[in-house]
């Protein structure tokens, strides 16, 4: 699998961004399944790469849009009460103007990413991703079949997905990209 | 692999099962139809998948980064005895070697973005990097070596009984058992030492030792030396993983290392060269670099008539 630009965008630009949009939809749109509208807004960021300027501020309108659209959709099927469309606003969410910068903290926090995988799932996506081993060489290295070793790779993806999308935010973070 | 209305859940999970498989091997025509036909089903599949393949990229940021801080040019091991990375900048030779090879020297060359790793005869690895040239003349007596141009990264076997100097314009670096990197230019180099003590050599003065985590810029008259951060130096090796990482760089600097890979030429316009960029990007992707950079500075992207890429201030 080759990894392409757009890859390392929504690595660098978008995912970091993900567990503060997360707490912004858990404030404004508590009663929608976020993980709906985080899938839908990853689409149409992809879709809109090129044309983006302002990552954060964009990802932010269009998951205030996706979730316009949903509880408008709702409404037609159900009574939900609606939350003040106002205060979706994101004038509180500064927009960050520069790349994220590749520091030691996301090194740990990556680290601790694996750390908190299954022990024989670790051990997969440590040689896969530390090392760099083929997923062929880490089956022969840990005496495991191939469907073994991509079942353990899905997983972890998965899991630090998870992992990595529940980390707050944390200041030193934060003010490594505001500088 | 097959969806009417899933779950989120149950997405991430298709995808996932994709992402591994694309990981494992190349897809079949047949399995790429599929993979399109259900990533065009529902925009939620396409945004599932696009983001394990992000966290898969964001976790890639780990590759030779063992845990407890071992940096990436230690997991050679034994059977490194030194490392060393060699930059001459792009320009021609202008020193003189210290002494003629006494035996034919090798040449070996690689063309802009191209890469290349050999194993020389003694068990040393040297990968060199984009636009490069190295002679290597080895006798029973020494082993020597002559970075014309480019960047070079060594991984020296050891051998007490023939030393491994590698030459550049601003001076030679001598192995002492030791992992070491050196920027060279026409008549300067920088050495920066990873791990033991390396010796320098520059014009008439006494050789220099140099230690770990330091280092040392030199030129025929003077060698000043300073401590370097441990995230300084693992930027330096990103190349061999065909990476740049950018952490503060000037665009003026970054524009100017990433036309070291490509014959796309980026200019920055002098109202925007000193903003500062971040990021990892693909060595060889200038174009993806200039998008990035336009898109996070909000800087505008034109293309002349020979292909340059201008970075400019929108209007």
């Amino acid at each position: 699998m080759r990894t392409t630009t757009l890859d390392i965008w929504f690595a660098t630009r978008i995912l970091p961004l993900e567990p503060g949009l997360r707490g912004w939809l858990a404030r404004h749109a508590n009663d929608i399944d976020p993980d709906d509208i985080i899938q839908e807004t990853y689409a149409r960021l992809a879709k809109e790469q090129a044309g983006i300027r302002d990552a954060k501020a964009y990802m932010y309108a269009v998951a205030r849009s996706i979730v316009i659209e949903q509880l408008r959709q709702r409404r037609v099927v159900k009574i939900v009460p609606v939350p003040d469309l106002e205060s979706l606003s994101v004038a509180d969410e500064a927009p960050t103007h520069e790349s994220d910068l590749i520091s030691r903290e996301d090194i740990g926090l990556l680290h601790a990413a694996l750390a908190q995988l299954p022990e024989k799932c670790r051990q997969v996506l440590t040689l896969r991703k530390v090392d760099g081993l083929s997923q062929k060489l880490v089956a022969r290295r840990l005496g495991l079949s191939e469907s073994t070793v991509e079942k353990h790779v899905a997983a972890g993806i998965k899991r630090c997905a998870a992992w990595l999308a529940a980390r707050q935010d944390d200041p030193p973070a934060r003010q490594m990209r505001k500088q | 692999m097959m969806a009417d209305r899933l779950t989120a859940a149950e997405i991430e999970t298709v995808a996932a099962d994709w992402l591994a498989r694309e990981d494992a091997r190349a897809l079949t025509t047949a399995e790429q139809a599929e993979l399109e036909h259900w990533l065009g089903l529902d925009a939620r599949h396409h945004g599932a998948y696009i983001r394990l393949r992000a966290v898969s990229a964001r976790l890639d940021l780990l590759r030779g980064q063992k845990v407890q801080n071992v940096p990436a040019w230690r997991r050679w091991g034994p059977v490194a005895a030194a490392v060393v990375l060699l930059l001459a900048a792009g320009l021609a030779w202008r020193g003189q070697p210290p002494s003629t090879p006494q035996v034919a020297a090798i040449t070996y060359e690689t063309a802009k973005g191209e890469m290349r790793r050999l194993t020389l005869h003694d068990g040393s690895v040297v990968e060199i990097n984009t636009a490069s040239r190295l002679r290597v003349a080895f006798s029973d007596g020494a082993r020597q070596l002559w970075l014309d141009q480019g960047e070079a990264n060594f991984q020296v076997a050891r051998d007490p009984q023939r030393p491994f100097t590698v030459h550049t314009g601003g001076g030679s670096v001598t192995a002492v058992g030791t992992a070491f990197q050196i920027l060279a230019g026409a008549d300067a180099a920088r050495v920066t030492v990873s791990e033991g003590t390396v010796s320098l050599r520059a014009g008439t003065m006494a050789a220099v030792p140099l230690t770990r985590n330091h280092e040392a810029h030199m030129t025929k008259t003077r060698i000043v030396t300073r401590a370097m951060a441990l995230p300084d130096m693992e930027r330096r090796a990103a190349w061999r993983d065909g990476r740049l990482v950018f952490a503060g760089e000037t665009l003026a600097d970054a524009a100017a290392e990433v036309s070291r890979y490509s014959q796309q030429r980026i200019k920055v316009d002098g109202a925007v060269a000193q903003r500062r960029v971040g990021g990892i990007f693909r060595s060889t992707d200038a174009e993806g670099f200039a998008q990035a950079v336009a898109a996070s500075l909000q800087l505008q992207v034109t293309r002349d008539a020979d292909g340059t890429l201008t970075l400019e201030a929108r209007p």
